[in-house]
C-alpha cells in the first residue's frame, strides 16, 4: 500500500504546468517587451503634437483624439440599443422563437471577423451612404462590431439581478418600465459598466474594420464649434492603424513601440478596471 | 340623510376612479411605446445581420460569377492586375487553412493543459493571478501581436531554421496559436469547472490518482464545452489579418512551412486600396468565401452546443 | 472475530469546527456495519475518514488512528489510489460515468493497470452478475451507462466499485435516492455481499439497517454514542439518547 513512483502521471503533470508556465511567461513577456522597448520613447511632447514635417517630430496627439472620437460615437450608438436589446431579452421575450433567432444572430455577429466589417462598413457606409473614409463611418461600422459584447455583458448582469426585487417592485404595483428603471438597470449598473469598459478596449484595440472605414488620416482636430463637429467627416487612423503604418513602413520602429507601450498601459487599465467593478458586483 | 351621505360619499369614489382608470391608460401607453423600443433595439442584431449577409453577397457575388467559380476557387494563379488578369485564390485558401490548423493543433494543446492547471491543479491563491493573465491576452490587440511577430518571432525563426526571410506560414502559426489560447483557455476553464464533483468523485474513489481523473473522467465529461472553445479558436484564426499581414511574407505561393504565404484576410487588406474594377470586386468575392467559411463555422458550433445540452 | 479496519480514538477538524470525537470502532470481516444518527451527526464524515476521500476537502486536520488489517491509512507513506482500490466507495446520488456500461466497470481495472481485453470482459461479467446486473445489460454492455434506471444505475456503480476487488465497501446512503423495489434490490444484494466483502452503510432508514446489518453504530453530534449487535442494539439499547432515537422520539 506505499506509494510509489508514476512515470506516466509525473510526465502529464510536468506537461500540464509547462503549458501553463508557456502561457504565463508569454504574457508576462509580451507585455515587458513592448513596455521595456516603448515607455522610454513616450513624451509629453510625444503624446501632445501632432507628427510634423518642419521639426521632423512625430507626435500621436491626432490619433488619440481619433481614437476617442471612435471610442465616443461606437458607445453613443451601441450601448442604448445594446441596452434596450438585453432588456428585452431578459424582461420580455420569454423563451420564443424570436429571442432564439435574437440571440443567434448575436452570436452570429460575435464571430464575423473584423476584415469582414471593415469590408461591410466600407461599401455600406463609406461608399454606399457617401460618408467617405470617415470616422463617423468608422464609428458606424464598431457600433455594430461591438453591439454584441453590449447586449451579451448587460444580460448576464440583467439575469443575476435578484428576482425578489423584481416581484418586490411589481407586487407594489410598480409597472414594468418603471421597475426597470428604478430596480433593474441601478442593480445591473455594475454589468452595464463592464460591458461598456469591454466595448472600449475592443474599439481601442481594432485595426483591420477601421483601415478602409476610418481611413488613415492624421488631420488635428480644429477647437471650434464648427470644427468639433467637421472631425467627424475627415479620415482619421486610430492609433492601432496608426502603429501599423510605421510598423509596415519598417523606420520608426521606437515610433510603433511607444503607440504600442500606450495601448498596452490602456489594455492593463481596462483590465484592472473591469476586475475591480466585477469585484464589487459580487459583494453588492 | 343617508342617502344624502351615501351621494356625497359616492362623488369622490367616482372620480378617484376614473383617475385610476385615466392613470391606467396612460402607463398603459408608455409600457406599450418601451416595450417598442426594446424590441426595436433587439432587432437592430437581426437587421445588421441581413443586411451584412446581403452586402456580401453582392458585392461578392458578381466577381464569381464573372471570373468562373471554379477557376475562382480552384484557380492557382492570383495574377489582378496582369495583362491578361487571372483571379485563383486557391493559395490564398490554403494558406489560411494550412495556417488556421497549425495555430489549432498548437494552440489547443496548450490551452487545454493551462486550462486544466487553472481549473484543477494550480494553487488556489494562484488561480486569480493565472485567469487575469489569459485575459490580458485576450485583451492585447492584434497588431501589437504583429508588431511582436515582426521585431521577436520572424527573426527567431530565420535563425532557428537557418531562413533568409523569417515571413512565412511557421511565423503566422506561432503568431496565431497565441491568440487563440485564451479562446480556449476561458472555455475549458468553465467546461471543467461545470463538471459534476460526483464524478470527480468516484473516479477518486476507486483508486485512480488525480491526473488520471483528470485525463479519463473529467476531460472526457468536458469535451463539447472544449469542442466550443475548438471552433471559437478557429473562428479567431480564420479572421485574424492584421497581426498575420505582419509575419507572412504575403507573397501568393502556393503555402509552405517556411515560405511566404498570403491568406484571405491579408490579400482583402494588402490589394484593397490600390484595386479596381474587377480586381475590387474579385477582393469583395474572397471577403464573401471567408464570410461563408465564419458562417459554416457559426452553424457547427451551434450544433455543437445543440449537442452539450442535450 | 476478525476486525478488518479499526479506528482508534480519532478526531476529525474542518477548520476550527470539530465534527468527530474520540471514534473507538473495530469494524468486524464479512459483516455489514451500518452507521446511523440524525443528519449532521458524521456518519458520513466518518464513512469518508475510512477510505480518505475527506482529504478532498480543504482545512481537514485529523487526529488518531484508522488501521486497516493492523496499517495506519494516515501513515505519510500510505499511497491513497492504494487505500481506495482496497476500500471502495458507493455514494448517495448514483454517479456513473457517461461512458459505455462496459467502460464504467472497466474503468477501476484500467487505471490500476490491466489492460488484456479477455481479462477485462471477464472482470466486467463477474463484478456485474456481483451486482445482480449482469443479466439486465448484457445485452446492452456497449450503450451509454445514462440510458439506466436510477437503481440500475446504483447496481452499475457498485459493480465497478466491485471490480477492482476491494476488501471492504462503503456505501453513502446508497438507496436513498431510490424506489422502494430498488432500495429492495440492492438491500438483498449488500446481504449477498458480505460473504466476499466487509460492507458499511450509512443509512437514515432505520428499518433498513435493522434489516441488513450484523452490527448497527449510533452517531450523535460527533460522538459514537453506541456501537453494538444490531438486535441487542434494536431491541435494548443501553443509552437512553439510542432508545430515544430508534424510538422515534427525534431525528
Amino acid at each position: 500500500m506505499y506509494k510509489k513512483l508514476r512515470p506516466m502521471d509525473l510526465f502529464l503533470r510536468g506537461l500540464i504546468w509547462l503549458s501553463a508556465g508557456v502561457t504565463i511567461l508569454m504574457t508576462v513577456g509580451i507585455l515587458a517587451y513592448i513596455l521595456v522597448r516603448g515607455v522610454p520613447s513616450i513624451s509629453w511632447s510625444f503624446l501632445t503634437t501632432a507628427p510634423s514635417e518642419l521639426t521632423g517630430t512625430i507626435g500621436i496627439l491626432p490619433n488619440i483624439i481619433n481614437t476617442l472620437y471612435i471610442v465616443l460615437i461606437t458607445l453613443l450608438i451601441s450601448t442604448p440599443i445594446g441596452i434596450g436589446a438585453a432588456i428585452y431579452l431578459t424582461e420580455y421575450g420569454g423563451k420564443s422563437k424570436f429571442v432564439k433567432i435574437i440571440e443567434f444572430t448575436t452570436e452570429t455577429l460575435a464571430g464575423i471577423p473584423s476584415i469582414i466589417y471593415g469590408l461591410f462598413g466600407f461599401m455600406f457606409f463609406v461608399v454606399f451612404m457617401g460618408l467617405q473614409y470617415s470616422i463617423l463611418a468608422g464609428g458606424l461600422t464598431l457600433s455594430i462590431m461591438v453591439l454584441p459584447t453590449i447586449i451579451r455583458t448587460t444580460q448576464e448582469a440583467l439575469k443575476s439581478v435578484n428576482p425578489l426585487y423584481r416581484e418586490a417592485a411589481l407586487g407594489i404595483g410598480a409597472t414594468r418600465v418603471h421597475m426597470i428603471r428604478t430596480v433593474l438597470l441601478p442593480s445591473a449598473m455594475p454589468g452595464i459598466i463592464t460591458a461598456i469598459i469591454l466595448s472600449i478596449g475592443r474599439i481601442v484595440g481594432e485595426s483591420a474594420a477601421l483601415i478602409f472605414t476610418a481611413g488613415i488620416g492624421v488631420k488635428m482636430l480644429k477647437l471650434t464649434p464648427a470644427g468639433v463637429f467637421e472631425h467627424l467627416e475627415t479620415s482619421g487612423a486610430t492609433l492601432t492603424v496608426q502603429l501599423y503604418q510605421y510598423a509596415m513602413r519598417g523606420e520608426d520602429l521606437g515610433v510603433s513601440f511607444a503607440i504600442a507601450a500606450v495601448l498596452v498601459i490602456i489594455v492593463l487599465l481596462i483590465n484592472f478596471a473591469t476586475k475591480r467593478l466585477a469585484r464589487r458586483f459580487r459583494c453588492g | 340623510m343617508r342617502q344624502d351621505r351615501a351621494m356625497i360619499l359616492e362623488l369622490p369614489k367616482q372620480a378617484q376612479r376614473e383617475e385610476i382608470y385615466k392613470s391606467r391608460r396612460n402607463k398603459k401607453a408608455v409600457e406599450t411605446v418601451f416595450e417598442i423600443i426594446f424590441i426595436l433595439c433587439a432587432l437592430v442584431a437581426v437587421i445588421s445581420v441581413v443586411i451584412i449577409t446581403a452586402y456580401m453577397i453582392f458585392s461578392g457575388g458578381p466577381a464569381i460569377g464573372k471570373i468562373g467559380v471554379k477557376e475562382f476557387l480552384f484557380g492557382e494563379v492570383w495574377a489582378p492586375t496582369a495583362a491578361d488578369p487571372q483571379f485563383g485564390i486557391l493559395s490564398m485558401i490554403l494558406a489560411s487553412i494550412y495556417g488556421t490548423f497549425g495555430a489549432i493543433l498548437l494552440g489547443v494543446p496548450i490551452g487545454l493543459l493551462t486550462s486544466v492547471f487553472i481549473a484543477e491543479i494550480a494553487p488556489k491563491k494562484m488561480r486569480g493571478a493565472l485567469r487575469a493573465a489569459v485575459e490580458l491576452l485576450a485583451g492585447i490587440p492584434s497588431v501589437i501581436y504583429g508588431l511582436i511577430g515582426m521585431i521577436v518571432v520572424v527573426p527567431l525563426v530565420a535563425k532557428i531554421f537557418g531562413l533568409a526571410l523569417g515571413m512565412c506560414l511557421f511565423s503566422a502559426i506561432l503568431i496565431l496559436a497565441v491568440m487563440v489560447l485564451p479562446t480556449i483557455v476561458n472555455i475549458s476553464e468553465t467546461s471543467l469547472k461545470a463538471v459534476p464533483r460526483e464524478l470527480t468523485e468516484a473516479s477518486l474513489a476507486l483508486g485512480a490518482t488525480q491526473v488520471q481523473t483528470i485525463f479519463k473522467v473529467q476531460i472526457p465529461a468536458a469535451r463539447s464545452g472544449i469542442m466550443t472553445g475548438v471552433v471559437l479558436g478557429i473562428g479567431r484564426a480564420v479572421g485574424e489579418t492584421m497581426a498575420v499581414i505582419m509575419v507572412a511574407g504575403n507573397v501568393v505561393n502556393r503555402p509552405e512551412l517556411f515560405g511566404s504565404v498570403r491568406l484571405m484576410t491579408t490579400g482583402i487588406v494588402q490589394e484593397m486600396s490600390y484595386s479596381s474594377g474587377l480586381h475590387r470586386e474579385a477582393l469583395f468575392a474572397i471577403g464573401l468565401v471567408l464570410f461563408v467559411f465564419i458562417m459554416v463555422l457559426n452553424l457547427i458550433l451551434n450544433a455543437v452546443l445543440k449537442k452539450g445540452a442535450e | 472475530m476478525e476486525n478488518i479496519m479499526e479506528t482508534k480514538s480519532l478526531h476529525l477538524y474542518y477548520g476550527d469546527n470539530q465534527a468527530l470525537k474520540n471514534i473507538n470502532l473495530q469494524m468486524r470481516k464479512n459483516k455489514i456495519t451500518a452507521l446511523i444518527g440524525p443528519s449532521g451527526c458524521g456518519k458520513s464524515t466518518y464513512l469518508k475518514t475510512l477510505n480518505r476521500m475527506n482529504d478532498l476537502i480543504e482545512h481537514v486536520k485529523i487526529e488518531g488512528q484508522v488501521l486497516l488489517e493492523g496499517q495506519d491509512i494516515y501513515d505519510p507513506k500510505v499511497d491513497v489510489t492504494m487505500l481506495r482500490k482496497r476500500v471502495g466507495m458507493v455514494f448517495q446520488k448514483p454517479n456513473p460515468f457517461p461512458m459505455s456500461i462496459y467502460d464504467n466497470v472497466a474503468y477501476g481495472p484500467r487505471i490500476h493497470g490491466i489492460k488484456k481485453r479477455s481479462q477485462l470482459d471477464e472482470l466486467v461479467e463477474t463484478s456485474l452478475r456481483g451486482a445482480a446486473l449482469w443479466d439486465e445489460v448484457k445485452d446492452r454492455l456497449k450503450k451509454s451507462a445514462m440510458g439506466l434506471s436510477g437503481g440500475q444505475q446504483q447496481r452499475l456503480c457498485i459493480a465497478r466499485a466491485l471490480a477492482v476487488s476491494p476488501q471492504v465497501l462503503l456505501m453513502d446512503e446508497p438507496t436513498s435516492a431510490l424506489d422502494p423495489i430498488s432500495t429492495m434490490k440492492i438491500e438483498d444484494l449488500m446481504v449477498e455481499l458480505k460473504e466476499k466483502y466487509t460492507v458499511a452503510i450509512v443509512t437514515h432508514n432505520m428499518q433498513q439497517a435493522a434489516r441488513i446489518s450484523d452490527y448497527t453504530a449510533f452517531f450523535l453530534v460527533g460522538e459514537m454514542v453506541e456501537y453494538a449487535d444490531t438486535e441487542k442494539m434494536f431491541s435494548m439499547p443501553s443509552d437512553k439518547r439510542t432508545e430515544d432515537y430508534i424510538t422515534g422520539r427525534f431525528g
